[in-house]
Protein backbone atom coordinates (compact mmCIF):
# COMPACT_ATOMS: atom_id res chain seq x y z
CA UNK A 1 0.00 0.00 0.00
CA UNK A 2 1.02 3.41 -0.85
CA UNK A 3 2.39 5.72 2.09
CA UNK A 4 1.23 9.00 0.13
CA UNK A 5 -0.77 11.98 1.24
CA UNK A 6 -4.25 12.23 0.35
CA UNK A 7 -3.87 15.83 -0.91
CA UNK A 8 -5.00 16.91 -4.35
CA UNK A 9 -1.36 17.97 -5.56
CA UNK A 10 -3.14 18.99 -8.62
CA UNK A 11 -5.10 21.70 -6.38
CA UNK A 12 -2.25 21.95 -4.24
CA UNK A 13 0.28 23.08 -6.99
CA UNK A 14 -1.84 25.35 -8.73
CA UNK A 15 -2.18 27.31 -5.76
CA UNK A 16 1.83 27.54 -5.69
CA UNK A 17 1.49 28.74 -9.36
CA UNK A 18 -1.33 31.30 -7.94
CA UNK A 19 1.37 32.79 -5.14
CA UNK A 20 4.40 32.79 -8.47
CA UNK A 21 2.11 34.47 -10.85
CA UNK A 22 1.06 37.37 -8.41
CA UNK A 23 4.17 37.63 -6.74
CA UNK A 24 5.66 38.88 -9.87
CA UNK A 25 4.44 42.47 -9.15
CA UNK A 26 6.17 43.90 -5.87
CA UNK A 27 3.11 46.18 -4.86
CA UNK A 28 1.24 43.43 -4.10
CA UNK A 29 1.03 41.86 -0.74
CA UNK A 30 -0.63 38.28 -0.96
CA UNK A 31 -1.86 36.68 2.25
CA UNK A 32 -2.76 33.67 2.95
CA UNK A 33 -5.99 33.09 4.83
CA UNK A 34 -5.05 30.54 7.95
CA UNK A 35 -8.35 29.56 8.96
CA UNK A 36 -10.67 26.33 7.46
CA UNK A 37 -12.41 26.40 4.38
CA UNK A 38 -11.32 30.39 3.61
CA UNK A 39 -13.49 32.16 0.16
CA UNK A 40 -10.04 32.83 -1.39
CA UNK A 41 -6.79 31.18 -1.78
CA UNK A 42 -5.69 34.58 -1.45
CA UNK A 43 -6.64 37.81 -0.52
CA UNK A 44 -4.64 40.14 -2.28
CA UNK A 45 -4.00 44.24 -0.98
CA UNK A 46 -2.66 46.24 -3.88
CA UNK A 47 0.01 47.79 -1.44
CA UNK A 48 2.62 51.17 -1.53
CA UNK A 49 5.59 50.80 -0.24
CA UNK A 50 5.25 47.62 0.77
CA UNK A 51 2.54 48.73 3.33
CA UNK A 52 -1.27 47.50 3.03
CA UNK A 53 -3.92 50.11 1.77
CA UNK A 54 -7.14 48.17 2.39
CA UNK A 55 -7.33 47.59 -1.66
CA UNK A 56 -7.91 44.11 -1.07
CA UNK A 57 -8.98 41.77 -4.02
CA UNK A 58 -9.99 38.09 -3.43
CA UNK A 59 -8.59 34.88 -5.58
CA UNK A 60 -9.84 31.33 -5.62
CA UNK A 61 -7.07 29.45 -7.44
CA UNK A 62 -8.17 25.52 -9.01
CA UNK A 63 -6.37 23.55 -11.32
CA UNK A 64 -8.01 23.68 -15.15
CA UNK A 65 -9.40 20.54 -16.65
CA UNK A 66 -9.32 21.59 -20.45
CA UNK A 67 -12.69 23.70 -19.79
CA UNK A 68 -14.53 20.53 -18.77
CA UNK A 69 -14.93 22.40 -15.13
CA UNK A 70 -18.39 23.52 -14.02
CA UNK A 71 -17.02 27.17 -13.45
CA UNK A 72 -20.73 27.74 -11.58
CA UNK A 73 -20.55 24.93 -9.40
CA UNK A 74 -16.96 26.17 -7.98
CA UNK A 75 -18.47 29.30 -7.25
CA UNK A 76 -20.23 29.21 -4.37
CA UNK A 77 -23.87 31.38 -3.25
CA UNK A 78 -21.69 32.78 -0.87
CA UNK A 79 -19.51 34.82 -3.04
CA UNK A 80 -22.50 36.68 -4.00
CA UNK A 81 -21.97 38.76 -0.95
CA UNK A 82 -18.12 39.47 -1.52
CA UNK A 83 -18.33 43.28 -1.27
CA UNK A 84 -14.61 43.52 -3.23
CA UNK A 85 -13.35 42.48 -6.29
CA UNK A 86 -12.48 39.06 -7.21
CA UNK A 87 -11.09 36.27 -9.44
CA UNK A 88 -11.16 32.60 -10.20
CA UNK A 89 -7.90 31.83 -11.57
CA UNK A 90 -6.80 28.05 -13.17
CA UNK A 91 -3.80 26.40 -13.87
CA UNK A 92 -2.85 23.75 -16.56
CA UNK A 93 -0.73 21.96 -14.69
CA UNK A 94 0.30 19.85 -18.05
CA UNK A 95 1.99 23.17 -19.07
CA UNK A 96 1.99 25.62 -16.28
CA UNK A 97 -0.53 27.74 -18.38
CA UNK A 98 -2.95 30.35 -16.81
CA UNK A 99 -6.61 31.39 -16.98
CA UNK A 100 -8.76 33.72 -15.36
CA UNK A 101 -12.32 34.60 -14.68
CA UNK A 102 -13.52 37.55 -12.76
CA UNK A 103 -16.38 36.35 -9.75
CA UNK A 104 -17.18 39.96 -8.82
CA UNK A 105 -16.23 41.94 -11.93
CA UNK A 106 -15.12 45.86 -10.99
CA UNK A 107 -17.33 48.57 -13.19
CA UNK A 108 -16.38 51.44 -14.05
CA UNK A 109 -19.55 52.73 -12.52
CA UNK A 110 -18.33 51.61 -9.08
CA UNK A 111 -20.28 48.38 -8.98
CA UNK A 112 -19.07 44.93 -8.50
CA UNK A 113 -20.80 42.56 -11.32
CA UNK A 114 -21.34 38.83 -9.74
CA UNK A 115 -20.03 37.02 -13.29
CA UNK A 116 -20.58 33.60 -12.87
CA UNK A 117 -20.83 33.66 -17.24
CA UNK A 118 -19.58 30.38 -17.92
CA UNK A 119 -16.77 29.88 -20.87
CA UNK A 120 -15.56 33.47 -20.52
CA UNK A 121 -11.77 32.47 -18.87
CA UNK A 122 -8.98 34.73 -20.59
CA UNK A 123 -5.74 33.77 -20.47
CA UNK A 124 -3.49 35.11 -17.29
CA UNK A 125 0.02 36.65 -18.07
CA UNK A 126 2.14 39.63 -17.21
CA UNK A 127 -0.17 41.76 -19.39
CA UNK A 128 -3.40 40.61 -17.64
CA UNK A 129 -1.61 40.53 -14.43
CA UNK A 130 -1.41 44.52 -14.59
CA UNK A 131 -4.68 44.63 -16.27
CA UNK A 132 -6.06 43.29 -13.24
CA UNK A 133 -4.46 45.10 -10.80
CA UNK A 134 -5.41 48.37 -12.92
CA UNK A 135 -8.81 47.75 -12.97
CA UNK A 136 -9.22 46.71 -9.34
CA UNK A 137 -7.44 50.40 -7.96
CA UNK A 138 -9.61 52.08 -10.19
CA UNK A 139 -12.49 50.22 -8.48
CA UNK A 140 -11.05 51.56 -5.52
CA UNK A 141 -10.49 55.13 -6.74
CA UNK A 142 -13.99 55.35 -7.77
CA UNK A 143 -14.95 54.38 -4.13
CA UNK A 144 -12.96 57.39 -2.42
CA UNK A 145 -15.25 59.84 -5.25
CA UNK A 146 -18.29 58.12 -4.29
CA UNK B 1 17.13 38.68 1.12
CA UNK B 2 13.55 39.97 1.89
CA UNK B 3 10.59 38.23 3.06
CA UNK B 4 8.88 38.68 -0.45
CA UNK B 5 11.94 37.49 -2.21
CA UNK B 6 12.23 34.05 0.11
CA UNK B 7 8.52 33.26 -0.29
CA UNK B 8 8.19 33.69 -4.00
CA UNK B 9 11.43 31.63 -4.23
CA UNK B 10 9.76 28.64 -1.74
CA UNK B 11 6.65 28.82 -4.01
CA UNK B 12 8.71 28.93 -7.10
CA UNK B 13 10.26 25.41 -5.66
CA UNK B 14 7.19 24.24 -4.62
CA UNK B 15 4.95 24.28 -7.86
CA UNK B 16 8.56 22.31 -9.52
CA UNK B 17 7.63 19.19 -7.93
CA UNK B 18 6.46 17.35 -10.93
CA UNK B 19 7.46 15.04 -13.81
CA UNK B 20 6.39 13.27 -16.70
CA UNK B 21 5.44 10.62 -14.53
CA UNK B 22 3.22 12.96 -12.08
CA UNK B 23 4.03 13.75 -8.58
CA UNK B 24 6.95 12.62 -6.99
CA UNK B 25 7.62 15.04 -4.00
CA UNK B 26 5.27 16.91 -1.62
CA UNK B 27 7.51 18.85 0.12
CA UNK B 28 6.23 20.53 3.74
CA UNK B 29 7.52 23.81 4.57
CA UNK B 30 9.49 23.45 8.08
CA UNK B 31 8.69 27.15 8.87
CA UNK B 32 11.17 30.28 10.10
CA UNK B 33 12.80 28.01 13.28
CA UNK B 34 14.60 25.68 11.15
CA UNK B 35 18.16 27.46 10.39
CA UNK B 36 19.49 25.60 7.90
CA UNK B 37 16.92 23.73 5.52
CA UNK B 38 13.44 24.68 4.33
CA UNK B 39 11.39 21.81 3.58
CA UNK B 40 10.90 18.23 4.38
CA UNK B 41 9.96 16.47 0.94
CA UNK B 42 8.22 13.18 0.99
CA UNK B 43 8.74 10.72 -1.95
CA UNK B 44 5.25 10.11 -3.90
CA UNK B 45 5.05 6.58 -5.58
CA UNK B 46 6.91 4.88 -3.32
CA UNK B 47 6.44 1.91 -1.37
CA UNK B 48 8.50 2.95 1.96
CA UNK B 49 8.46 6.46 3.96
CA UNK B 50 11.32 7.92 1.94
CA UNK B 51 11.85 11.74 2.42
CA UNK B 52 14.89 14.49 1.87
CA UNK B 53 15.67 17.84 3.20
CA UNK B 54 15.66 20.80 1.16
CA UNK B 55 17.34 24.13 1.79
CA UNK B 56 15.98 27.04 -0.78
CA UNK B 57 18.39 30.00 -1.67
CA UNK B 58 16.56 32.62 -3.84
CA UNK B 59 18.50 35.54 -5.61
CA UNK B 60 17.28 37.97 -7.85
CA UNK B 61 20.91 38.60 -8.74
CA UNK B 62 21.03 35.68 -12.28
CA UNK B 63 24.06 34.36 -13.00
CA UNK B 64 28.02 34.72 -12.97
CA UNK B 65 29.41 35.74 -16.14
CA UNK B 66 30.08 32.32 -17.64
CA UNK B 67 26.40 31.19 -16.99
CA UNK B 68 27.37 28.35 -15.34
CA UNK B 69 26.77 28.95 -11.68
CA UNK B 70 23.58 31.44 -9.93
CA UNK B 71 24.73 34.28 -8.03
CA UNK B 72 24.39 32.62 -4.90
CA UNK B 73 27.04 32.10 -1.96
CA UNK B 74 26.40 29.39 0.94
CA UNK B 75 28.49 30.24 4.06
CA UNK B 76 30.96 27.59 5.55
CA UNK B 77 29.29 27.97 9.00
CA UNK B 78 25.90 26.90 7.00
CA UNK B 79 27.92 24.25 5.60
CA UNK B 80 28.79 22.97 8.01
CA UNK B 81 25.72 22.86 9.66
CA UNK B 82 24.20 21.25 6.65
CA UNK B 83 26.72 18.44 6.88
CA UNK B 84 25.93 16.99 9.94
CA UNK B 85 23.06 15.25 7.96
CA UNK B 86 23.55 12.38 7.19
CA UNK B 87 20.51 12.47 5.77
CA UNK B 88 19.52 13.09 1.97
CA UNK B 89 19.97 16.93 1.41
CA UNK B 90 19.54 19.01 -1.65
CA UNK B 91 19.95 22.92 -2.23
CA UNK B 92 17.42 24.45 -4.70
CA UNK B 93 18.85 27.63 -6.41
CA UNK B 94 16.30 29.35 -7.35
CA UNK B 95 15.93 32.02 -9.79
CA UNK B 96 13.20 34.70 -8.96
CA UNK B 97 13.68 36.44 -12.00
CA UNK B 98 13.16 33.53 -14.46
CA UNK B 99 11.60 31.63 -11.99
CA UNK B 100 13.56 28.34 -12.48
CA UNK B 101 15.94 26.52 -10.21
CA UNK B 102 19.16 24.57 -10.00
CA UNK B 103 19.85 21.75 -7.90
CA UNK B 104 22.76 20.53 -5.55
CA UNK B 105 23.30 17.85 -3.35
CA UNK B 106 24.07 19.14 0.24
CA UNK B 107 25.87 16.08 1.11
CA UNK B 108 29.54 15.76 -0.27
CA UNK B 109 29.94 19.85 -0.18
CA UNK B 110 33.36 21.11 1.64
CA UNK B 111 32.69 22.21 5.07
CA UNK B 112 35.75 24.31 4.97
CA UNK B 113 34.99 26.54 2.31
CA UNK B 114 31.91 28.95 1.03
CA UNK B 115 30.82 27.92 -1.77
CA UNK B 116 30.54 30.80 -4.27
CA UNK B 117 27.90 30.97 -6.92
CA UNK B 118 25.15 27.06 -7.40
CA UNK B 119 26.48 25.77 -9.95
CA UNK B 120 23.42 25.06 -13.09
CA UNK B 121 24.48 21.87 -14.20
CA UNK B 122 21.25 20.43 -12.48
CA UNK B 123 18.19 22.27 -13.99
CA UNK B 124 15.10 21.19 -12.00
CA UNK B 125 13.27 19.56 -14.83
CA UNK B 126 11.55 16.47 -15.31
CA UNK B 127 14.34 14.68 -15.81
CA UNK B 128 16.60 15.41 -12.88
CA UNK B 129 13.47 15.65 -10.38
CA UNK B 130 13.07 12.00 -11.56
CA UNK B 131 17.01 11.49 -10.98
CA UNK B 132 16.85 12.48 -7.61
CA UNK B 133 13.78 10.68 -6.98
CA UNK B 134 15.51 7.67 -7.87
CA UNK B 135 18.68 8.35 -5.72
CA UNK B 136 16.68 9.24 -2.93
CA UNK B 137 14.65 6.07 -2.91
CA UNK B 138 17.81 4.18 -3.91
CA UNK B 139 19.20 5.47 -0.16
CA UNK B 140 15.80 4.40 1.39
CA UNK B 141 16.37 1.15 -0.03
CA UNK B 142 19.27 0.14 1.08
CA UNK B 143 19.56 2.32 4.21
CA UNK B 144 20.67 -0.29 6.48
CA UNK B 145 23.97 -0.65 4.44
CA UNK B 146 24.84 2.88 3.90
CA UNK B 147 26.24 5.30 6.43
CA UNK B 148 26.42 8.32 4.27
CA UNK B 149 24.26 9.45 1.68
CA UNK B 150 26.40 9.81 -2.03
CA UNK B 151 24.16 12.09 -4.43
CA UNK B 152 25.52 12.10 -8.53
CA UNK B 153 24.13 16.17 -8.24
CA UNK B 154 27.67 16.89 -7.09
Amino acid sequence: MSMESKKDFNEWRAEKLGYVYFSRLAELIINEPNFQEPLFDYLIDIGENQKQTGRLFGVEVKSYNNGKENLNDSLSKEYKNIAFPALLVMFDNKNDHGYYKWIKKPSEDGQLVFDTAKNDVEELNDNSLNKIVTEVKDWYSNQHVA
Amino acid sequence: MSNRIGKRGENIFASRNIASKGFLLDPTFLGDKFQTVDFHVDLLQYFFKGFFYAGVKTTTLGYYPEGDRMRITIDKDEIAELSKFVLPVYIFGIDEIEEKGYLISANNLDKAMNVNGVITKYPVNSANIELLWKEVAAYWDNRREMTKFVSSFN
